[in-house]
């Protein structure tokens, strides 16, 4: 808001019944000496550090003088000023302070460059790399530098190559891999009906059918295969069976020998004939009355 | 045997129409997929095995597994990628074996310059120590950056390719130019 349309928010606010004297030139010659002064305490704000070292001419601090006098506010910012530049002639904190201070300044702005540079190859996996990083990229001379570096070396790396043999090589090979895929059997699965076990004996049906020539004698011919498959299976199965049952023999006869030794360590005699039964009777008349409390 | 049709001009789409064409079996067209990759194979594959008579054992190899194995291929990546993962799988247990570990030379530059018209020595003598830090570089580096540069896939491929997420694929190419920037300043060159 301009100081003129502020006076005149007063003047119209306050509802107050002005003088023939507050007229709208009154105002006008206001608002310019109010400009005049703020203007004379900044500029003469600016010219205090000067004006306490004694850096201006005699004009200048005259002015400056009678300007402190009058103004309250331009007085304060002068003492102050001079207070600081007493206690600033006191403190001292030596040379290597200020050469510090110049590279840590210097740390700052490298600590930016090396942040901004940890970026360049991510342009190359096309990521999204933060917009003022982008900026300093384009903008820092020694970060254009670094692009540039990137870039050329991946120019060189392309002109690199793996030592290819000749086209010969690559013939053979071809004929290779042609002759050990004629081996095989050939897919003919449609993606319908592309199940293992149909897979797995498409192959067989090719070479018989190539052959005999005769859709029923590859049927019969599988048929066979699919017996034989399963007969050996089954025969191997039963074998496991024994063969389990005689381990689990073997292992009861195992459990009952150190149950007995135990036993005559213990001091107990093994039970009778008579006693067995009864012992297993009454086993399983307890199986049977804890089935009957749990219905 | 049945022609192959006529193909959209995309290379993938092409792979997966001649894929689709061995699974009905054309075996003619297996032979025209195995054109198209292997040179592209015998490069990544060389650039790990850093022996031609593995490199060509792998590269074989891992062409008749693809084709043993076309049913698993479902085409959710492209059929460069999932080759190239399986000769990079099959790679990497050559390495294991004790005979090929003894024949590489870890040590000996694979990739070499070719020098061209116009290009001065300083080109060449970075791209000299260029070759020799990308052997240098840790083996999940090298293979993003191999596959990128070299081969010129897409970020997405590279992780399907490698077996890991699509930020690690970045990050790993990332570090490998990182660090490869690292050491050509050491020249003073770049």
């Amino acid at each position: 808001m301009s100081i003129k349309r502020l006076l005149k928010t007063i003047k119209h606010g306050v509802r107050v019944k002005l003088p023939k004297e507050a007229d709208e030139h009154y105002f006008n010659n206001m608002e310019q000496d109010i400009i005049s002064k703020l203007e004379i305490c900044r500029n003469l704000q600016q010219c205090l550090v000067d004006f306490c070292e004694g850096a201006l001419n005699k004009e200048q601090s005259d002015v400056i003088k009678a300007h402190i006098d009058k103004c309250e506010s331009c007085k304060k910012e002068f003492l102050l000023t001079q207070k600081l530049l007493a206690a600033a002639a006191e403190t001292n904190p030596g040379e290597t302070y200020f050469d510090k201070m110049a590279e840590k300044i210097n740390e700052k702005i490298s600590v930016e460059c090396k942040e901004a540079q940890e970026y360049i190859a991510f342009f190359y996996t096309d990521e999204a790399v933060p917009s003022n990083i982008v900026k300093h990229l384009k903008e820092c001379k020694e970060c254009k530098q670094e692009v540039a570096k990137m870039e050329y070396m991946l120019e060189q790396m392309h002109k690199l190559s793996v030592p290819m043999p000749n086209e010969k090589f690559f013939q053979q090979q071809l004929y290779s891999i042609d002759r050990i895929v004629e081996t095989l059997p050939s897919k003919r699965i449609s993606s319908v009906e592309s199940k293992e076990v149909v897979g797995y004996f498409s192959g067989i049906f090719d070479t018989v059918r190539a052959t005999l020539l005769q859709p029923y004698a590859a049927i019969a011919i599988s048929a066979m295969v699919t017996l034989l498959v399963v007969g050996a299976r089954f025969y191997s199965s039963k074998d496991s069976i024994e063969e389990k049952q005689i381990n689990l023999s073997e292992v009861i006869n195992n459990s009952s020998s150190v149950a007995k030794s135990i036993r005559q360590s213990k001091g107990i005699t093994d039970p009778t004939e008579d006693e067995r039964i009864q012992m297993n009777s009454t086993g399983t008349a307890k199986k049977e009355d804890k089935n009957k409390k749990l219905n | 045997m049945s022609e192959v049709p006529n193909t959209p001009r995309d290379p993938k789409l092409i792979d997966l129409e001649l894929v689709k064409q061995v699974k009905i079996g054309n075996k003619t067209a297996f032979n025209l997929l195995v054109r198209t990759h292997q040179r592209g194979l015998y490069a990544v594959v060389f650039s790990m095995l850093k022996d031609h008579g593995a490199t060509d054992d792998v590269v074989q190899d891992s062409f008749v597994k693809a084709y043993k194995h076309l049913e698993t291929f479902e085409g959710k990546s492209s059929f460069k990628s999932w080759l190239y993962s399986i000769a990079i799988n099959t790679a990497k247990n050559a390495l294991r074996s004790e005979s090929l570990r003894e024949k590489v030379d870890v040590e000996k530059v694979v990739l070499q310059s070719t020098p061209r018209m116009g290009e001065n020595l300083e080109e060449q003598q970075l791209q000299a120590v260029l070759a020799e830090q990308i052997e240098k570089l840790p083996e999940k580096q090298k293979m993003a950056l191999t596959l990128r540069i070299f081969d010129e896939l897409p970020f997405k491929e590279i992780a399907e390719i490698m077996e890991c997420p699509y930020d690690t694929a970045k990050a790993n190419f990332r570090h490998a130019i990182i660090s490869l920037k690292k050491h050509a300043k050491l020249i003073g060159e770049v």
